[in-house]
């Protein structure tokens, strides 16, 4: 039971996957795996004072979410499909209650290996809300 | 001069022509005149950071008629297909100011 796989297995179970499986993964992109990709971490974990027993009490993650494409147009629909699959329920044995998106934004992309740009980096951060089961 | 015994391969340039709805380049790459010879060595590779992880990055050295990149008005914003592979250009260089050849750094990221 770990917020990184509960938030993994949000982004690559049911239908209208926003990348492919293979693509999702914790803290780096997997060498060799196509785009468009979603590397997320979280930033921050705090215990809120809401509920009593230790698997009641509600907690809340910051989650950074890095979506790569080829292009911004391409990075801002992922994004929003990403977005789309932000759907409380339980993953691995964690109740997510609630997901509050903070932000959405399209980051400028470098420009080396000869090309004017390369892919580019859309960054989504949310609050999750979950409790442990 | 560039013996033809050399150009053992054959070169497509392309270009991205089409701006998307936000200003940006779009992914189609069109063909850009008529195909030339080149001749490719392979002059080494690294493996690093893109896209939030790490690829291998191949470089080799392309040798071209002048004429043909003249003709074809070949860029550093173009890419060269060669065998079904795809090139960027990230340097181009007339050999000592001649006009008769043109040695390009091409990189493959793999």
């Amino acid at each position: 039971m770990s917020l990184y796989t509960a938030v993994r297995n949000m982004l690559t179970t049911g239908t209208a996957m926003p990348v492919a499986v293979g693509a999702v993964s914790l803290g780096v992109r997997t060498q060799t795996v196509a785009l468009p990709a979603i590397v997320f971490n979280t930033t921050e974990i705090e215990t809120l004072s809401i509920g009593t027993g230790s698997g009641d009490q509600l907690k809340r993650a910051t989650v950074s979410l890095k979506v790569y494409h080829d292009t911004a147009v391409d990075v801002t629909t992922v994004g929003l499909a990403t977005i789309a699959k932000f759907i409380p329920g339980t993953y691995d044995s964690l109740v997510i209650q609630a997901i509050v998106v903070l932000s959405n934004s399209i980051q400028e992309p470098s420009s080396d290996n000869g090309e004017e740009t390369n892919p580019f980096v859309g960054e989504i951060i949310a609050d999750y809300y979950y409790k442990e089961t | 001069m560039i013996g033809a015994g050399r150009l053992r391969f054959t070169a497509q340039a392309q270009r991205q022509n089409a701006i998307d709805a936000l200003g940006n380049k779009t992914k189609a790459w069109t063909n850009l005149g008529s195909s030339f010879r080149v001749d490719l060595r392979d002059i080494g590779s690294q493996e690093q950071e893109y896209a939030g992880g790490t690829n291998l990055v191949q470089q080799y050295e392309c040798l071209a008629r002048y004429g043909s990149i003249e003709k074809n008005d070949v860029k550093t914003s173009d890419h060269l297909v060669i065998d079904s592979r795809t090139f960027n250009i990230s340097s181009m260089r007339n050999e000592a100011e001649r006009n008769q050849v043109i040695t390009m750094t091409i990189e493959e990221i793999v």
